[in-house]
């Protein structure tokens, strides 16, 4: 018997229903968690950061030019291309399988209950809506100086956004539908794709730029060469699907053409959910296919362990240490287990910080050179690492019993867990500030003070993201209003800290400018320097040892 | 009720479950034994819908996994070890969500009468996520018997229960055999096998041992005094080729 590929409109409105009453029941959690007397002083700094980051924005954004109706067009429809692009380099790479974005319970509840297959890949949609509106009032609030009707903007956006979801859902379809020849011929086109785009953004950047220009008016042009690049019409004939989207979220009035417009979105958004029903059934037959033919040619031969990493070394080396960071090492050792499996999307992940911070050295401004390497490892460090390495408490939201149930010292816990996403952070700035320094011939007390500071800085911005975490935890692909708060939150608190450290430094500079001789000053300030972010990040290890300690799982999630 | 025939199901180049066939009739409780890595669970999930199997014909209730997987999945429910949850949704909210998914009659009142035989009534505002291991497991029995389906499918459903949740589980599940359910129970507790059980299928490295009557396990190795005796037998491969033919039999 063949059966049917949708459901009855009841089956999703039961779908609907369960999102809602998860989006209720997180949000009544986390008012819960956020109204405990224990996380008052948390949540009071998260509302003053919020109050902080609105006012702020909307203050910059209200003496912002606005821009035209054309170019913003070019611009959202460009812009979703590019994210498509960007997630198809990432995912041709990585590919995840095709329900990794389901959690256990749906796996079970949704794909095990009587639907059709169409229902199931709704639900992952349907989340993905609630993000996409949170993701359109976020641009509507930035761009309301720029179109004339924001309702149809929210609407067309909306749309818009969600095409884009569904653009990815298809993208991983298709990528499980290639073959492993077609899958390697692929790798190497997308990064030249890539390729070709950073050189022509790079190369349109520097000539838009007066030679010997400052750091910060290059980075400038490679904005404007990005917005350029999604104006480009090869862009533009690829956004073709978001045209009416984004004509739509541009519209200046009212017009018989609106109706058109909106029943288009209406019309593409459904037209998306055809080619991703039809796609993931082609993947799964092809995977079918592949598992056949491996199970006709498997001769089921056990092949033996190869044990590519050894550790006998290290444990002679860490009988030597002391117990803290002893004890510490097989929770690292596990970390670096689970590094090694994603070792590929870890590399690519640090590859681009590693460019953009190296990327000042391509200009000839020698003073300057130094200093925005040191910016861009410091930006990196806090705001790329913490999100592109989550192997710490993050990752473990679901093995907090086992972690609290052994026999080790808080802080012990809280080093083992950072020790590998620290070190990898740590061996990025060193990998970046090292040739920067050959390169730019520093003074050894500048390289010094910069390679011993900055590492003190990767612990401390870990630390604190678990600490915030601990505070208040989060499943690993939790999406939704509280997420997109939290992230702003935690923006500020490390702009806030970022600027604070750098006047503490520029205050004892002067302090000891104005207390010592001229040849005394900067190995002092250096060493001083370095043993006070030390001390900081001490600090920051005890705060979320603390956290770890107070830390219940059943009240917590 | 339930009829396979040649399931074979390989992760990468791992064979879990290689030309397994086996039948069980309506109202049986069948125990499913094994080591760990037995493919005792891979074979589960393939009943249920949930893995494709790489071959063989696989039909519960009458429903090809294949060519009515949704037909199927009306009329089978599958329960694993430690059962996801919707963590952040409170208990009754997930009877609500099962009940109308699967289009359960009166799924209200029945889910009162199970929150209340299970003892979760005063849980019925918690979070999912909140509860202990043993209640999660009660959750999940529950949920199953308010589908209430042809074909019950349990993989170690008795791990964190306590006593008096393991004597209720099992009376509820030999009553809704004796009403026609047929139930396919994988356990290691092979005194409860004995108990419960009246028919058994024994699985080993992906392959099957044994398959029939519990009584008739130990008359296949007659050497065996006791049922764990008879189990030890039954996958032990020298002993286990002598009476393949004899197994044989009783799959026929």
């Amino acid at each position: 018997m063949i059966t049917s590929t949708w459901d009855s409109p009841t089956v999703y409105a039961h779908l609907i229903d369960l999102q809602l009453r998860q989006v209720r029941s997180r949000l009544m959690a986390g008012l819960r968690r956020a109204a405990s007397p224990k996380r008052v002083i948390a949540t009071a700094v998260s509302i003053v950061c919020f109050v902080v980051f609105t006012v702020g924005a909307v203050t910059v954004l209200a003496e912002r030019e606005p821009v035209g109706p054309q170019q913003l067009e070019l611009w959202l429809g460009g812009s979703m291309v590019l994210y498509s692009l960007y997630h198809f380099s990432r995912q041709v790479w990585v590919r995840e399988g095709l329900d990794a974005e389901l959690t256990d319970a749906a796996r079970l509840w949704i794909a095990g209950a009587p639907v059709q297959r169409s229902s199931v890949l709704m639900y992952p949609l349907l989340n993905a809506a609630t993000g996409a509106v949170i993701k359109t009032s976020l641009l509507a609030f930035i761009l309301v100086h720029d179109v004339a009707r924001i309702e149809l903007f929210l609407i067309a956006m909306c749309c818009g956004v969600l095409l884009l979801e569904i653009v990815r859902r298809v993208i991983d379809r298709v990528i499980a539908l290639l073959s492993p020849v077609s899958l390697v011929l692929c790798r190497f086109a997308v990064a030249i794709a890539v390729l070709s785009l950073l050189i022509t953004i790079g190369t349109s950047a520097t000539h838009s730029v007066p030679l010997h220009s400052p750091t910060s008016m290059y980075l400038i042009a490679s904005l404007r060469s990005l917005g350029e690049v999604a104006s480009s019409p090869l862009v533009q004939a690829l956004a073709t699907p978001w045209h009416i989207t984004s004509a739509l979220a541009t519209s200046g009035a009212y017009s018989p053409m609106t109706m058109v417009q909106l029943v288009g979105c209406l019309c593409l958004l459904l037209l998306g959910i055809l080619i991703l029903v039809f796609t993931d059934r082609e993947a799964i037959a092809r995977q079918h296919r592949n598992s056949s033919i491996k199970l006709l040619s498997n001769r089921n031969e056990k092949k033996a362990l190869i044990n590519l990493f050894r550790f006998d070394a290290l444990d002679r080396l860490s009988s030597y240490w002391p117990t803290t960071i002893r004890l510490a090492v097989p929770l690292a050792l596990r970390q670096f287990h689970t590094l090694l499996q994603h070792a590929l999307t870890v590399a690519v992940t640090l590859l681009l910080p590693t460019l953009l911070s190296l990327s000042p050295l391509l200009i000839d401004t020698t003073t300057e050179q130094w200093l925005f390497v040191v910016g861009g490892v410091t930006l990196s460090t806090m705001l790329l690492a913490p999100p592109a390495l989550r192997l710490d408490f993050r990752r473990d939201l679901r093995r907090m019993s086992i972690l609290s149930g052994l026999p080790l010292a808080p802080r012990t816990v809280v080093i083992g867990q950072l020790l590998v996403p620290v070190s990898l952070t740590i061996a990025f700035q060193l990998i970046v500030l090292t040739p920067a320094a050959w390169i730019t011939n520093q003074n050894v007390m500048q390289t010094v003070l910069w390679m011993g500071i900055l590492p003190a800085f990767a612990v401390m911005v870990f630390a604190a993201e678990n600490a915030i975490f601990l505070d208040f935890p989060h499943q690993e692909r939790a999406q939704g209003i509280t997420m997109l708060i939290r992230t702003k939150v935690i923006f500020i608190v490390k702009a806030a800290t970022l600027l604070t450290l750098l006047g503490l430094l520029l205050s004892w500079a002067t302090v000891l400018r104005l207390m010592f001789p001229g040849s005394l000053v900067p190995p002092l300030f250096v060493f001083s320097s370095i043993a006070a972010a030390a001390a900081l990040a001490w600090i920051t290890l005890g705060w979320t040892a603390r956290a770890w300690t107070r830390f219940e799982l059943t009240e917590q999630v | 009720m339930i009829h396979v025939t040649g399931l074979r199901k390989q992760y990468s180049s791992f064979i879990a479950v290689d030309d397994v066939s086996f039948s069980i009739q309506p109202g049986q409780i069948c125990g499913l034994v094994g080591h760990n890595g037995a493919g005792k669970t891979t074979t589960m999930r393939c009943l249920a819908g949930l893995l494709r199997p790489d071959n063989g014909d696989l039909r519960v209730a009458g429903f090809s996994s294949l060519e009515n997987p949704v037909g199927l999945k009306r009329n089978v429910v599958f329960i694993p070890d430690d059962p996801p949850l919707f963590d952040d949704l409170r208990v009754q909210d997930h009877f609500e969500f099962i009940g109308r998914i699967y289009e359960v009659e009166h799924f209200r009142d029945k889910a009162a009468a199970l929150l209340d035989q299970f003892g979760l009534t005063a849980k019925r505002n918690d979070l999912a996520g909140a509860l202990s291991r043993g209640m999660r497991q009660k959750l999940a029995i529950c949920l199953a018997y308010l589908i209430d389906p042809r074909v019950l499918l349990f993989d170690e459903p008795m791990t964190g229960l306590d006593p008096p949740g393991i004597r209720l589980f099992l009376q509820t599940l030999c009553e809704r055999a004796a009403l026609g359910t047929t139930v396919l129970l994988s356990s290691h507790l092979l005194a409860m096998i004995q108990d419960v059980c009246n028919t058994i299928i024994i699985m080993h490295q992906g392959q099957l041992r044994f398959v029939g009557p519990v009584d008739q396990l130990q008359q296949t190795f007659p050497g065996s005094l006791t049922l764990e005796q008879a189990f030890f037998a039954a996958i032990d491969d020298q002993v286990a080729v002598d009476s393949d033919a004899l197994a044989g039999e009783a799959v026929a």
